[in-house]
């Protein structure tokens, strides 16, 4: 598979090596509209070709599949424009930018029949794909509450950096630079874990957003900070289980911490990812005595690796910009709950 | 639950004598009084009053009967002991406490985690300001008792599970049995009141028909609940009984822009941990030990003695239940609208 990079910012350098670590895959070409960081990035991953926009790239056409690594507001047109080229899609996340550009994808994705997939990173946690099979292979029978967390501490501790000062954690908390808070940030990655991890759609959501006082007039500099923080959102799934998922970038004494805890009516499991990932069960006798047992867990192929098999095979592989379309709708329709605060179905 | 209160309070207490029981059972009554060496017995509450040789009452009859009870108590000057819930609904609970305070009656609702010393430890870190600002919080009871249950066994359940499963037996589901104690736990520790809620409840089928014999299994399973607080933090308070894997655990995770607890509590025992001030740029967390303290039934003691409300704030008396009600009224409410409400 001839790999395309388009975009050569911030994530693309793990495209980068991560498709060039795999047999039979090769980078063959960069596209980047900054001249001058497109050849440092080709010089850095040894790419041979370079263009200043896909569609220079497109009239080339000497490549099987892009890796889509532009502004999540790029997405969009670049990726259609690619699979109406006949090319395979790896996108960033999020997909789009709300779901109604995300169904428009998922549309043009699927009458082409090329694979097309979004890159979820937690996916790649060995822990959360073993989670999911002991859920949809029923050993703990039917799933009735789930707990999803994702907490961050970045607004408390400086481990990161300082975002009173930093432009990399500034635009961040700033609707006019483009952000959607911890919500667009993390709350797809933690969607995605409750929902994946337990097997189930949501049904219904109710969110609630806060964004707190962090400067004078809530503004440093071009940047005004009114982002949300923290979220907090009640679901339930399509069979009837419920849910809590909640997120924030104030949890002091997690970096960036994971989990996941799904119970169901004949066991239970716990997914952890921060620094290290566990797993830990309860199943069959040990629900009498609420035993709970760590599981070691083989690694599991990364999504890029899932994604050149997908392409060598034709077949698809999750997670699919249909999953991801489902995803956003929930973000999407978080924002409408902050607004009306009442629960709001999701189809 | 009366002769728990005699085991784990009553009956450790000295200088407290137990003088009379009221029950409408004879054979309860004779029972419970034979065990625990209870000279006076009455078939009602009138009677007792009547013969009024007592200093205070613990009410620990059926939550339906909190209210009438409580109120004849009142009216004859005793101090009040009261299981939780302490009515049936907000606006019973404030007559309640209303007509307590006017008549400047020690009153005291056993919210039993109270008893848990590190709960106590975990709210005077935060109102020392210790983790600063609190920002995020989430807390969850998780029991597991309902995946354990062999619905088909009527026997195995008709006495000690089936009438929690049935409204027209008095249950509020998980949300009266245990939603209580999670909403004091979390709002007790932060010191701050939920301002607005959403809840969603749920009811699981358990067998065909959803009734067995006489109980109809309408009472909820599991509730989420998503919260504002007074000082503008979010959180989400969770349970259920379907929680394979633990039995009777308590878990609240307070994040705050300095600091952050996680205090978590089952029959395994205590552990209260914190990240705080040096600790923060490394996420490290911290045992940290709580002193005892005075169980419900001492304070109590302590607050008839001294012929007054303790001035602690730390004492779960009747108003504070009251607004305890308030939320699990509205949680009902929400459930029905799926809507936000105000407190």
């Amino acid at each position: 598979m001839r790999m395309l990079i388009l975009g050569t910012g911030g994530m693309a350098k793990n495209h980068a090596k991560s498709f060039a670590a795999i047999d039979g895959v090769s980078v063959v070409a960069g596209v980047d509209v900054d001249p001058n960081r497109l050849d440092a990035f080709r010089a850095a991953h040894d790419i041979p070709h370079g263009f200043a926009s896909l569609d220079a790239a497109l009239a080339w056409g000497e490549f099987d599949a892009v890796a889509n690594v532009t502004p999540d507001s790029i997405h969009h047109s670049t990726s259609i424009a690619a699979l109406k080229a006949g090319k395979h899609v790896f996108c960033e996340k999020p997909l789009a930018t709300d779901a109604i550009k995300a169904f428009e994808m998922v549309e043009v994705a699927e009458q082409s029949g090329l694979i097309n997939m979004v890159n979820l990173t937690y996916r790649n946690v060995a822990q959360l794909q073993k989670a999911r099979e002991i859920v949809t292979s029923g050993q703990i029978g039917t799933v009735r509450h789930v707990e999803a967390s994702y907490l961050q501490s970045w607004l408390v501790s400086k481990a990161w950096g300082d975002w009173r000062t930093e432009s990399q954690w500034l635009w961040r908390l700033s609707k006019k630079h483009g952000s959607n808070g911890v919500l667009g940030d993390i709350g797809v990655h933690i969607l995605d874990f409750a929902s994946y991890g337990s097997g189930l759609d949501i049904d219904h959501v109710f969110a609630r957003l806060k964004t707190f006082d962090k400067a004078p007039g809530n503004k440093i500099g071009e940047y005004d900070l009114d982002a949300n923080d923290s979220f907090t959102m009640n679901v339930d799934f399509s069979n009837g289980a419920l849910g809590v998922i909640h997120a924030s970038r104030w949890a002091t004494g997690h970096f960036n911490e994971l989990r996941l805890r799904v119970y169901g009516d004949k066991g239970s499991v716990e997914v952890l990812n921060g620094k290290t990932s566990h797993l830990k069960v309860v199943m069959g006798e040990d629900i009498e005595t609420a035993t709970w047992r760590d599981l070691e867990v083989p690694p599991v192929p990364t999504n890029y690796q899932r994604f050149a098999e997908a392409v060598r095979t034709g077949q698809m592989q999750e997670p699919s910009f249909r999953h991801a379309a489902e995803l956003q709708k929930v973000l999407d329709l978080a924002l409408v709950t902050e607004q009306e605060r009442r629960e709001l179905p999701t189809h | 639950m009366a002769g728990l209160q005699v085991q784990r309070g009553w009956g450790k207490i000295e200088g407290v004598e137990l003088a009379g029981a009221v029950d409408v059972m004879p054979a309860n009554l004779e029972a419970f009084a034979t065990t625990y060496g209870v000279p006076n017995r009455f078939g009602s509450l009138e009677e007792a009053i009547a013969w009024g040789q007592f200093d205070a009452a613990t009410v620990v009859a059926s939550d339906a009967f909190h209210h009438p009870l409580v109120m004849q108590l009142i009216a004859a000057n005793k101090p009040i002991f009261c299981e939780k819930p302490l009515a049936t609904n907000h606006a019973l609970a404030l007559e309640m406490t209303e007509a307590a305070e006017r008549a400047g009656l020690v009153n005291m609702v056993n919210l039993t985690y109270r008893n848990v010393a590190e709960l106590h430890k975990a709210r005077q870190i935060v109102t020392s300001g210790e983790i600063g600002e609190v920002k995020h919080i989430e807390a969850s009871y998780l029991q597991h008792w309902l995946a354990q249950r062999d619905f088909s066994n009527e026997a195995e359940l008709s006495g000690r599970w089936l009438w929690r499963l049935s409204r027209n037996h008095g249950s509020n589901g998980t949300l009266g049995d245990i939603g209580i104690h999670i909403i004091d736990f979390t709002t007790f520790a932060i010191n701050q009141p939920i301002v607005s809620m959403n809840c969603r409840l749920q009811t699981f089928r358990k067998v065909d028909g959803d009734r067995i014999g006489e109980y109809v299994l309408d009472a909820n399973d599991s509730f989420i609940i998503s919260a504002e607080f007074g000082n503008g933090a979010i959180g989400t308070i969770h349970s259920s009984r379907w929680a394979s894997g633990h039995s009777n655990d308590q878990k609240l995770r307070i994040y705050g822009n300095r600091g952050g607890i996680e205090l978590s509590h089952g029959h395994w025992g205590t552990l209260l941990r914190v990240c705080a001030g040096a600790d923060v740029p490394t996420s490290t967390w911290r045992e940290v030990k709580a002193e005892p303290v005075k169980s419900n039934y001492e304070r109590f003691v302590d607050a008839v003695r001294a012929g007054r409300q303790e001035v602690s704030d730390t004492l779960p008396d009747f108003r504070r239940a009251t607004e305890l009600q308030k939320v699990l009224d509205l949680a009902l409410v929400a459930d029905l609208d799926r809507r936000e409400h105000k407190v």
